[in-house]
């Protein structure tokens, strides 16, 4: 791993929430590696802490959850030790986030095209953008063949003089950003393929489909050319037609812009199909990561097998579903040491007493067990 | 025949068993409520004040030195702290004191009753009226219309004027002012909680309209009541003060605090305690009711609780 | 063949639409039209589309909770279509349904006692002790106990909450029961053990079950016959394994569309282009034909009708004229 690109390192990231009831450990020492352009699957069930490691990252983290310790590393930096005003720099720019609704966290009242201006505006110095719109709209009216001579002459000497200032051009007032950020946000959106994207730039939220919606939020995610791109459940509430749009367009968009992608998901379907590697998180902790193949076709983390035979198939017919004994913990009392260990078949008196450490059973393969089953897969 | 009080005594114990039962999740709600009530230190003095007040309103008999409308014209306008007189004396010799104890009973036993009356009326009338919908529901919402046409205070005046003068006319003057809020507020809780699941799912097992309304609805409707009929103990007290100060409302001598206000109010620059300790009694009333009411509205704040 | 326990004729449900000042009838949402179907005793129909297909307002008909706009309800052979008042709440007590969210079809401020206990009070036939006792033996036939009974949904995990639901539908001992995506907002594990649960609920007490989800996966886990609805319209119904034998160029789109929880289908996901039509002005002809890719010229202009392709296979496809 040393040679490579690593664009995302987390290092032993523990977040609490501290509730009426007690304390809840959310994040118990969460490790991830993640290299230029790599897609990681992170699937678990409800409380397993996968959106709470994405808001980690982006330190969204609202009272009253706290990150105590760890540290993000983002191309070098930690981001957990920026200012908040740092931090607002590198969020929507250099870490994106699409989330699960589109419908409740994009503003009713802008136009989508308003929206993805914004980040755009926000993120990017439009200057040079904007003496290029300057120039070539001059050009534009230099071609009517109708123009009076005495017009021509100026907007000739006006050319003359923007051409000479390509180097240091003059600051850009509102409306001229506000033209480059639209055009650009048009260019976004027919990246994303949105049907008539002139036409939906100018659009409100609720007049699109949830699927529309959704490609919207990705164009806007991606209209900073963000070096991580995190997609929380972010094809969970479509139906299956639309999600299947929605990934495919993820899986072009991620090689054209080279971004690393963390997909978080608690469909497995959707990490087979799209991920290069995967971790399976539970309880606050990631038990199994690897690439996808090793990981699906060789689960030696008992929760992970569990997890792969409680799924009803397509492709195959089960007559009843293996289930997991037993349910989620609850993480303010979480199970001493190996926090899987109460519904465990393979748990030994170790299990209870430490939690277990790291191995790697194949190369790239690791898991936190102290008994990895290792013979064969589903 | 021992067989059969026992089999007896084993239903009794059983029923109030089960009623221990059944009590015992609301106890627990209760209990987290007063938790987060708790860490407000101004919706405790709220809670206080309030408290205090009743205690006085109930043992006011024993606690005022005199009866407050033993008219003493020898000892008429005397400051406070004289002659036994606590708070002083008004224009007919009448203990200040004893008058502002005595009214705690009248204006802050008023407001609730006031209070718990029409938000009663108003939650049955609202919920029926927003789950059933249709003609009933306009009929309802028509003649709330009519009397949101007038402002409270001239809607009280008018009816007073009409039913004549007294405490107990007030009472129901305020009454007639106050319902057509809370059945707007419960209709509105109504009518989205009959759009909701557990609704259909009652009404799949069975459930009739009847039973819908009071077991369903209507608990799920009343916490916007309460945060609004406890900021309304406020508004009624003052309302009804406002009344008596106009002199539409307590016969002449009773000790209503909007009455002695009215009354000490010519003589207020040489005998400012007249007005300033019945004053103080209806300021300090009304704002441990609002205060109150913050509170409450912060405890029921979904988002607050867990 | 046995007679059919349920069965649906020409059922169709249009919700007018409202605009305007007046409130004027301005269009109508073609939720279900035109559907006809049959349900046997202890099978398990499964009933799957997505979302504005009309499966769920289908399942709501089938128990009377909205009035069809036309068409034909049987239950044991007798019409039930038109009944009110006592007929329809003893009929109730014969259909259940399991709705979708068990986090919202349950009184939030209503115990589980009483959530569960109250199809029971309600119909006479139990109170008190002996209402107690019955739930309870409902909740333990569903997995949990008696430290449950009085406390509120919000204190139970969705799992949890899914299996007070179905002890709940339970409670009046029905024939039929409507599952309602019971295990949509559930996880992977959790489904795995309520889907087993329903499985040994349906031997235990020979029920029939029409279980509606948008998941084709689980669809094709529960039940016998499949049901494919798009837009109002039943598309195929098969009884055999609708995925290898698939006809219905909808359902060859969904299944392709359906990812699978395994590394080697990487990538070769089957798009199916295009958006849903809006139920208010569907399309002409075969509602389909847009997003066809094997559309004729007469499926823009003919609705196809439901047919028998085999084997008790229906199809309503021009392809198979």
């Amino acid at each position: 791993m040393s040679n490579e690109d690593i664009v995302l390192e987390i290092k032993d990231l523990k977040t609490n929430f501290y509730t009426y009831e007690g304390v809840v450990k959310a994040l118990d020492g969460i490790n991830l590696k993640i290299r230029r352009g790599e897609t990681v699957g992170l699937v678990g069930e409800t409380g397993c802490g996968k959106s709470v490691t994405a808001r980690s990252i982006m330190r969204l983290v609202l009272p009253p959850g706290k990150i105590e310790e760890g540290q993000v590393i983002l191309e070098g930096t930690d981001l957990l030790k920026l200012s908040d005003e740092e931090m607002r720099k590198i969020r929507g720019s250099k870490i994106a986030i699409v989330f699960q609704d589109p419908m409740t966290y994009t503003n009713p009242v802008f136009t989508i095209g308003y929206q993805i201006a914004e980040v755009i505006k926000l993120h990017q110095d439009l200057t040079d953008r904007v003496h290029d719109m300057r120039i070539k709209k001059l050009k534009e009216a230099l071609e009517d063949k109708n123009l009076p001579d005495s017009k021509r002459e100026k907007l000739e000497k006006k050319l003359k003089e923007y051409e000479a200032l390509r180097d240091n051009p003059p600051k850009p007032t509102k409306k001229e950003l506000d033209e480059v950020a639209r055009e650009e946000a048009i260019k976004m959106l027919k990246l994303v393929r949105m049907p008539y994207p002139e036409k939906v730039v100018d659009q409100y939220p609720h007049e699109l489909s949830g699927g529309m919606r959704q490609r919207a939020m990705i164009a806007m995610a991606l209209s900073c050319n963000p070096v991580l791109f995190i997609a929380d459940e972010a094809t969970t509430a479509l139906d299956v037609t639309i999600q299947a749009q929605v990934l495919e367009l993820i899986n072009e968009l991620k090689d054209k812009f080279n971004s690393s992608v963390i997909i978080i998901t608690h469909d497995l379907g959707v990490v087979a199909n799209t991920c290069d590697s995967v971790a399976v998180m539970y309880a606050g902790v990631i038990v199994e990561r690897g690439p996808v193949e090793k990981v699906f076709y060789n689960p030696t983390h008992p929760y992970t097998k569990g997890l792969l035979a409680a799924i009803p198939r397509l492709d195959k017919k089960l007559d009843r579903l293996a289930t997991i004994r037993g349910s989620v913990p609850n993480l303010i009392y979480p199970p001493s040491g190996c926090r899987f260990h109460p519904r465990c078949d393979y748990a030994t008196e170790e299990c209870k007493k430490q939690k277990p450490p790291v191995q790697e059973v194949e190369p790239g393969h690791y898991v936190a067990c102290y008994h990895p089953v290792t013979n064969g897969g589903n | 025949m021992t067989e059969q009080i026992q089999a007896n005594e084993e239903q009794e114990f059983s029923r109030f068993e089960l009623w221990k039962e059944d009590l015992k999740p609301h106890i627990k709600e209760f209990k987290y409520s007063l938790h987060l009530l708790k860490q407000n230190p101004l919706v405790i003095t709220g809670i206080v004040i309030t408290l205090f007040y009743v205690f006085i309103a109930i043992f006011a008999p024993w606690i005022a030195p005199y009866d407050p409308e033993l008219i003493d014209l020898s000892n008429r306008n005397l400051p406070p702290l004289t002659n036994g007189h606590l708070f002083g004396t008004d224009n007919y010799g009448m203990d200040i004191f004893s008058r502002v104890i005595w009214g705690t009973r009248v204006d802050f036993g008023m407001a609730l009753i006031v209070v718990l009356v029409t938000a009663t009326f108003g939650t049955i009338l609202g919920a029926s009226s927003g789950y059933l919908g249709g003609k009933y529901d306009e009929l309802i919402m028509r003649i709330t219309d009519i009397f949101f046409a007038f402002p409270g205070l001239i809607l009280a005046m008018a009816i007073v004027t009409v039913i004549g003068r007294s405490l107990q006319n007030i009472m129901f003057a305020l009454m007639f002012v106050w319902w057509p809020g809370y059945t707007r507020l419960i209709r509105a809780q109504a009518l989205a909680e009959r759009e909701k699941l557990y609704v259909e799912a009652a009404r799949s097992v069975g459930a009739s309209d009847l039973r819908i309304i009071f077991k369903h609805i209507i608990p799920n409707s009343i916490q916007p009541l309460i945060v609004a009929a406890t900021m309304d103990l406020g508004g009624v007290l003052l309302t009804a003060a406002g009344l008596s100060f106009i002199g539409f409302g307590a016969e002449a001598g009773a000790p209503e605090w909007g009455w002695m206000i009215a009354a000490g109010q010519q003589y207020f620059l040489q005998y400012p305690w007249e007005v300033l300790f019945p004053g103080l009694a209806i300021f300090f009333a009304v704002l441990a009711f609002n205060l109150m009411g913050d509170g409450m509205r912060d405890i029921m704040d979904p988002r607050l609780r867990r | 063949m046995a007679e059919p326990l349920l069965e649906v004729e020409h059922l169709k449900k249009y919700f007018p639409l409202t605009g305007g000042v007046f409130r004027k009838v301005i269009g109508y949402v073609h939720a279900v039209d035109d559907v006809s179907f049959k349900i046997y005793k202890g099978e398990t129909v499964g009933l799957v589309g997505e979302s504005g297909c009309g499966k769920t307002t289908t399942g709501r008909l089938l128990l009377r909770l909205i009035e069809p706009t036309s068409g034909k309800i049987k239950f044991n052979g007798k019409d039930i279509t038109k009944l009110k008042g006592k007929d329809l709440r003893h009929l109730r007590t014969k259909m259940q349904m399991v709705f979708q969210d068990p986090f919202a079809s349950l009184d939030p401020r209503t115990t589980i006692k009483n959530a569960v206990g109250e199809p029971l009070v309600i119909n006479g036939i139990a109170k008190g002790r002996k209402m107690r006792d019955m739930v309870l033996e409902l909740l333990q036939k569903v997995g949990l106990n008696e430290d449950h009974l009085n406390r509120f949904p919000h204190e139970f995990s969705g799992g949890q909450r899914q299996r007070i639901v179905i002890a709940r539908a339970l409670a009046l001992k029905p024939e039929f029961v409507v599952l309602d995506e019971p295990t949509a907002s559930l996880d992977v594990s959790v489904q795995a053990q309520i889907l087993n649960l329903l499985k040994d609920l349906q031997e235990e007490f020979k029920l029939t079950y029409l279980f509606i989800s948008h998941n084709l996966s689980v669809i094709k886990h529960v039940s016998d016959r499949i049901g494919v609805m798009y837009l109002g319209k039943l598309v195929e119904l098969s009884p055999h394994d609708i995925f290898e034998e698939a006809a219905h160029p909808y359902t060859k789109a969904l299944i392709k569309a359906v990812p699978i929880p395994d590394p080697k289908f990487k990538g070769k996901l089957g798009v199916l282009k295009g958006e849903v039509p809006s139920p208010v002005n569907p399309p002409k002809g075969c509602r389909f034909h847009p997003r066809c890719p094997e559309a004729m010229p007469i499926c823009r202009e003919e609705e196809p009708e439901l047919k028998d392709i085999g084997g008790g296979h229906f199809v309503a496809c021009h392809l198979f004229d």
